[in-house]
């Protein structure tokens, strides 16, 4: 359905003296057809520019991306005009994701306009139809942007993306500045629309909770690289990575009796503007406690720890393999 | 009433608003307002100080200033207008396009923007219409060609911030092509912050074409132009002032006018705005 074959983004600035960054290094995952792959990681890993770059929004340096078999990368303009509707994305920030000069009404007729699919009286029809699909009113139809809270501009933006009846959604963190009430029926709309539309999606968050909720499996990014990916169970029941670990180890759970499965890892602090071409060897070694001389010199291959586990790291199979007794239960509150 | 529910408690936008309609009046009703020909020449009244029969007195041709003022406002208010939209829509066509599309075309635009900013305005004003010769067409021509650069960085600026936004991802995403996203989602965003800066350009301009008039090479001697008048009326500033100060009252008026106007609108245009005046 999906597949991403070692994409790249070298970004540059400058036209002198040209300054570049690669913020996303070789990355490659799969998405088969409905099912739905969580990225994670810390703000500025890279898995908004890989989101961006799957719908399109921003060019790859290097690598490929297959939607259905066609590869999008090389595709002409043209025929990616007629593509883009089957692909679309949510942002984050829903606030700034609609036209604040136009009315909901405007905005959900857009995607109805641009690609001329219905006109006239259907128009509205169909509009109308949308919001109650996303649990809204058609009186908030004649609203500006800001007259609706965060919540309910989500539900626009998922309204809008549906008139489309995508194939696949990139929802890039489409919940991290709701409410956590909020984001809870958000994210159960989303799921109860994919089980009704069958579509595929990426769901990039850092939450990690959030993505184990809506995920089939899960990517774990660090530095514009994926260190650990896997299906959901087994990134949360027997996670290899270190800094998959020490990202569980972060996760807040609400019941103070409970005590923690992974304990909070002290990584060395570093900043991410640390020029990686320099340093050789495993992009996390400056903040892993298991850091080895191997780790310094080598880059990690993926190695298959279980089936249908992948994971980039040289030191993995000597960790502790703790089994997880989690329970299993996700917790919003 | 829209005009009235945004304008209450808000001094400087009423006030500038009552301003300038009454000079939109005064121009477009200026033959009934007006108790003279402008250009009517009567020797045997030349200089006569403001009184009865001449409001502000008349010139050194005998014609009543009054009239003339009141017909100046056409060409003053009108041509600073012309210029100021010219202005406007070219810089905000021309820095759409350098801040949506970056790279090489944004530092080619913004190269010449950078150049043209550099000299001094009146200056080069002065060299074009010295270069063209002094009319009308020229005058807007020089006021234009200094003009846009000032809109184009601006509005530049505001496309970098709006084209950073979802919306504009969105509506690509949706299938929007280059031109459709620039014309229905950027330039309706910047406009409002521009028209701010052009209306308090607007007196900026009819200063300039005052000077330029003054000096005379905008509009030419018998129209009654207040810059114009002004120039006309200097050899008699020592001994009867009155010809120079009813034409420069009316600039420092309109000027003052559109400066209120501009610093009011920049409160009321933002929808976010409406939305706390409660209309």
């Amino acid at each position: 359905m999906l597949e991403v074959v070692g994409i790249k983004k070298v970004f540059t600035s400058g036209i002198f003296r040209r300054r570049s960054i690669e913020v996303v290094r070789g990355v490659s995952f799969r998405v088969n057809k409905g099912q739905t792959l969580g990225l994670v990681g810390e703000s500025g890993c890279g898995k908004t520019t890989v989101g961006k770059m799957i719908v399109r929004l921003i060019e790859p340096t290097a690598g490929r991306i297959l939607f259905n078999g066609i590869e999008l990368t090389r595709l002409d303009p043209r025929k990616l005009r007629k593509l883009r509707p089957k692909i679309q994305i949510i942002f984050q920030d829903p606030d700034m994701a609609f036209n604040p000069r136009w009315k909901i009404r405007d905005s959900l007729g857009e995607p109805f306009k641009l690609n001329r699919l219905v006109r006239g009286r259907e128009i509205i029809d169909r509009v109308l139809e949308l919001i109650e699909t996303v649990g809204l009113h058609p009186e908030h139809l004649n609203r500006y942007p800001f007259e609706l809270s965060g919540g309910q501009l989500q539900r626009v933006a998922l309204a809008r993306v549906l008139a489309l009846q995508p194939e696949l959604i990139v929802a890039d963190e489409p919940t991290s500045s709701l409410d956590v009430s909020v984001q809870a029926q958000v994210l159960t709309l989303l799921k109860e629309l994919q089980r009704r539309f069958q579509f595929t999606c990426v769901f990039i968050s850092h939450d990690l909770n959030v993505a184990r909720w809506m995920s089939d499996r899960i990517a774990v990014m660090y530095r514009g690289k994926i260190v650990e990916e896997g299906k959901t169970e087994s990134i949360f029941g027997s996670p290899c990575h270190p800094y998959t670990r020490a990202l569980l180890g972060a996760i807040l759970v609400p019941d103070p009796e409970a005590g923690r499965t992974w304990r909070i890892a002290s990584l060395n602090h570093v900043s991410p503007e640390v020029n990686l071409e320099k340093a050789g060897g495993c992009s996390f070694q400056d903040r892993c406690p298991h850091a080895e001389k191997i780790c310094r010199e080598k880059e990690p291959p993926l190695a298959v720890p279980a089936p249908d586990h992948r994971v980039a790291c040289h030191r993995f199979k000597d960790l502790v393999p703790v089994q997880a007794n989690v329970t299993g239960k996700v917790c919003f509150l | 009433m829209y005009i009235l529910e945004v304008t209450r408690g808000k001094k400087m936008l009423l006030t500038g608003s009552i301003l300038i309609f009454g000079f939109m009046a005064l121009a477009v009703f200026a033959p009934f307002i007006a108790p003279y020909d402008p250009d009517d020449v009567k020797v045997e009244e030349r200089l006569l100080p403001p009184g009865e029969h001449h409001l502000m007195g008349t010139d050194g041709f005998g014609r009543d200033i009054f009239s003339r003022v009141v017909f100046g406002t056409r060409y003053s208010l009108f041509l600073a207008l012309v210029v100021v939209s010219i202005n406007l829509l070219l810089g905000l066509m021309i820095g759409s396009i350098a801040g949506y599309f970056g790279g090489l075309i944004d530092e080619l635009i913004m190269r010449i923007v950078d150049i043209l900013l550099a000299f001094p305005n009146i200056i080069l004003a002065l060299c074009i219409v010295g270069v063209l010769g002094p009319s009308v067409q020229n005058l807007i021509l020089a006021l234009v060609a200094l003009g846009w650069v000032g809109y184009t960085r601006v509005s530049r600026g505001l496309v970098l911030s709006i084209k950073e936004q979802g919306f504009i991802g969105a509506a690509k995403a949706l299938g929007g092509s280059n031109m459709y996203i620039i014309m229905r989602h950027i330039i309706p965003n910047a406009f409002p912050p521009l028209l701010v800066l052009a209306t308090l350009h607007v007196s900026h301009t009819i200063l300039s074409i005052a000077a330029l008039s003054f000096l005379g090479l905008g509009v030419q001697a018998p129209t009654p132009e207040w810059g114009a008048m002004l120039s006309e009326g200097k050899q008699f500033i020592f001994t009867h002032p009155h010809v120079m100060i009813s034409p420069g009252l009316a600039i420092t008026l309109s000027v003052l006018s559109f400066n209120l106007l501009g610093e009011g609108l920049r409160d009321v245009l933002d929808p976010r705005a409406r939305e706390v005046l409660n209309v």
